[in-house]
């Protein structure tokens, strides 16, 4: 039972990363660059390489989640990064921006909803990397 | 010098007449922006990006824009500023008045004495024109309507913030929200071009 539930709950992340990803590369990397500028979070010169770079990222995030290959090991770097999406979104609120997050494409603006809902991501992939974490491979002793 | 000077004359020179829309008519890529006289991230992006826009893609015939009023409930005197510049658009002197009322923002912003700043731009002759059209109960409700149905507009895309543009070109629609880059801006006006 609980295995299911982690599998379902490893999904769950999966599908997010992947409409995460797919909602940014069906438009061009420009319109999440210019998003990304906005927030000031960043050096200017990191911008095009961010926007670039880190749809893909996801794409990747979400497929290996999906498919659950080295769940052990991409439950916890999904956990860092999107504790660090969510710490951006945390700290832009609390300077007031009132521009798009960037989260899901163009057309979000941030605030309390967006926090409540990119939250209750960093929980659910904290649980997917307590999970897959302590499932241990079946270790095989060699007698000595 | 000359050379260099020229697309910034046809910018100028494309300005509709009495109307709020530079550019080419049939220009590939129509960029509406909504924004507000009074939000300071608009008077950003009307001196950064939009000046380079107006010198480079819209004089090229890439780009058209088209201007249309948001003014913020939050915002006092962005309504009465939208109609000094709309009815400015009406004796063909909407960017100059859009310019002045931009840079003072701060100033206007308290008082609400934005005219005093419309009439250090205009000439005397300009400002009897603009002074007609302001007093006019019908030809005020008429700028009333206009930024009434820019707001109403607005809101359907939905414009969340200001400044919002939204591009159109290659039968797609982009909104961009913020004072952006003209360099990922022009990138962008490429990439739909293409």
């Amino acid at each position: 039972m609980r295995k299911a539930i982690y599998i379902l709950a490893r999904l769950a992340l999966a599908a997010v990363f992947l409409w995460a990803a797919i909602a940014k590369l069906r438009d061009p990397w420009m319109l999440f660059a210019m998003e990304i500028d906005n927030m000031h979070v960043i050096p200017s010169a990191a911008v095009e390489f961010t926007a670039r770079t880190v749809p893909w990222f996801e794409l990747a995030l979400g497929v290996l989640l999906a498919v659950g290959v080295w769940a052990r090991y991409v439950a916890p770097v999904t956990t860092v990064f999107i504790a660090i999406l969510f710490g951006i979104v945390v700290v832009l609120y609390l300077r007031g921006f009132q521009g798009d997050c960037g989260c899901f494409g163009p057309g979000e603006q941030l605030g309390p909803k967006t926090l409540a809902r990119d939250f209750g991501f960093v929980l659910l992939s904290v649980w997917v990397t307590w999970e897959a974490t302590r499932r241990r491979r079946p270790v095989c002793f060699t007698p000595s | 010098m000359r050379l260099f000077a020229l697309p910034l004359l046809f910018a100028v020179a494309a300005f509709g007449a009495s109307d709020r829309t530079v550019g080419a008519p049939n220009a590939p890529v129509t960029l509406d922006l909504y924004s507000d006289f009074q939000c300071p991230h608009c008077a950003l992006l009307h001196f950064g990006a939009l000046k380079e826009a107006l010198n480079d893609c819209v004089a090229s015939g890439k780009v058209r824009i088209v201007y249309h009023d948001f003014p913020l409930p939050q915002h006092a005197f962005a309504r009465k500023a939208a109609q000094y510049a709309d009815a400015a658009a009406q004796i063909g002197r909407y960017e100059r008045v859009c310019d002045v009322i931009f840079r003072n923002q701060d100033s206007w912003g308290i008082t609400g004495d934005v005219e005093k700043f419309v009439a250090e731009e205009l000439s005397p002759a300009e400002m009897v024109k603009l002074h007609k059209i302001l007093v006019d109960p019908k030809a005020l409700a008429e700028i009333n309507k206009t930024i009434d149905a820019d707001l109403a507009a607005g809101r359907k895309i939905p414009v969340q913030s200001t400044p919002t543009m939204v591009m159109t070109g290659g039968g797609k629609r982009y909104p961009i929200t913020g004072d952006v880059r003209y360099d990922l801006l022009k990138q962008l006006v490429s990439t739909i071009v293409k």
